[in-house]
């Protein structure tokens, strides 16, 4: 009986179709995790952001309010901060009160206050409210103040989990 | 199943397109993928590697800002009785695994920190100086001058970094 299929007309055989379908899925497989690689290699770099970049910044405008400040006061509560009262000493407080020397021999106080994910800096009149003056930061998931040996310890958490603790003292 | 996998065209004996040549075509498209990942692998690393070398450094600079704050307020007569936090030079204070702060993900950083305070050579002889006590000659006004040294030291990839402040303090 002749067959229906000349040589040359014949199908593909299962293995090879097997060999070419493995082929594919490993070729697919490699170029998936190629790009997985590049996002894995996205999220770290992006993650370490506010170490390296943002971090520093903050220190730097830290230093220059807290270092010529005369004084400073801790509070836990923005309302509570301006008029002076209940100050805290130990622990952990969101809120900063800076007082300065002005040139012409007036003081000018100065509030900077963690809320709603936002290290804020106010400019605080002997009377009426404190005004908003701009954001030292947004990227901080929180921003604590506390007194270790004398100095005033500025800790900042970011939104990675990272955790970074700069010191300073007044009138530097 | 013969006639699912037949092909549409009859092969052309001496086509240049072999039977098989799919075969080695993936196959290079995966060794050149292969290539590809393992350079970009190592671009990644290329980039990563200094940031968190980097990520270190703004850490154990942030610790430093302590040890010189501390330094430069801490009472001078704390700084130079017996307990002082900077012992007189031989003799150190050493505080290992101080944790210097957290990088993305939480891990902690611990650093190691070494302080000693250092007599100027112009201090009378009880001030730690070489002057005779009394003679203010090169000390009239019996001066007492110490440089107050914290070195901080942690690894990073097996690798030991050492990292100091000094401040003078006065009296």
């Amino acid at each position: 009986m002749k067959s229906g299929f000349s040589k040359s007309r014949r199908g593909y055989t299962l293995i090879e179709l097997s060999v070419a379908i493995a082929c594919g899925l490993a070729a697919a497989a490699l170029l998936m995790a190629l790009v997985n690689q590049q996002f894995t290699f996205l999220r770290i770099y992006v993650a370490q952001n506010f170490l390296i970049r943002e971090a520093p910044l903050i220190n730097a405008h830290m230093n220059r309010l807290i270092g010529q400040a005369e004084w400073f006061r801790l509070h836990n509560s923005i309302t509570d901060a301006p008029s002076g009262a209940n100050p805290v000493t130990a622990g952990n407080a969101s809120v900063l009160i800076l007082n300065y020397q002005q040139p012409n021999g007036t003081r000018q106080a100065a509030m900077l206050a963690f809320q709603n994910g936002a290290l804020n800096y106010y400019l605080v009149p002997v009377a009426g409210a404190p005004t908003l003056q701009w954001a030292v930061t947004r990227e901080a998931s929180n921003v604590s103040f506390s007194v270790v040996n004398g100095l005033l310890a500025v800790t900042l958490t970011g939104p990675n989990g990272e955790v970074i603790t700069y010191y300073g003292t007044t009138q530097q | 199943m013969g006639m699912i996998f037949r092909r549409k065209r009859p092969r052309k004996t001496g086509s240049r397109f072999a039977r098989g040549s799919a075969l080695i075509e993936v196959s290079m498209a995966l060794a050149v993928l292969t290539v590809l990942g393992l350079l970009l692998l190592k671009g990644s690393i290329n980039a990563l590697y200094p940031r968190q070398w980097t990520l270190e450094q703004t850490l154990s600079d942030a610790y430093l800002t302590h040890e010189k704050a501390f330094a430069q307020r801490i009472p001078f007569n704390t700084l130079t009785t017996a307990a002082s936090p900077w012992p007189d030079q031989p003799n150190t204070s050493v505080v290992n695994n101080v944790e210097i702060g957290r990088i993305p993900g939480g891990t902690p950083i611990f650093a190691d920190v070494i302080r000693t305070r250092i007599p100027d050579p112009n201090n009378f002889i009880s001030d730690g100086g070489t002057v005779n006590d009394g003679d203010t000659a090169s000390n009239p006004s019996r001066m007492k001058i110490w440089k107050v040294q914290s070195i901080l030291t942690y690894q990073i990839g097996g690798r030991i970094y050492v990292k100091s402040r000094t401040v003078v303090r006065s009296q």
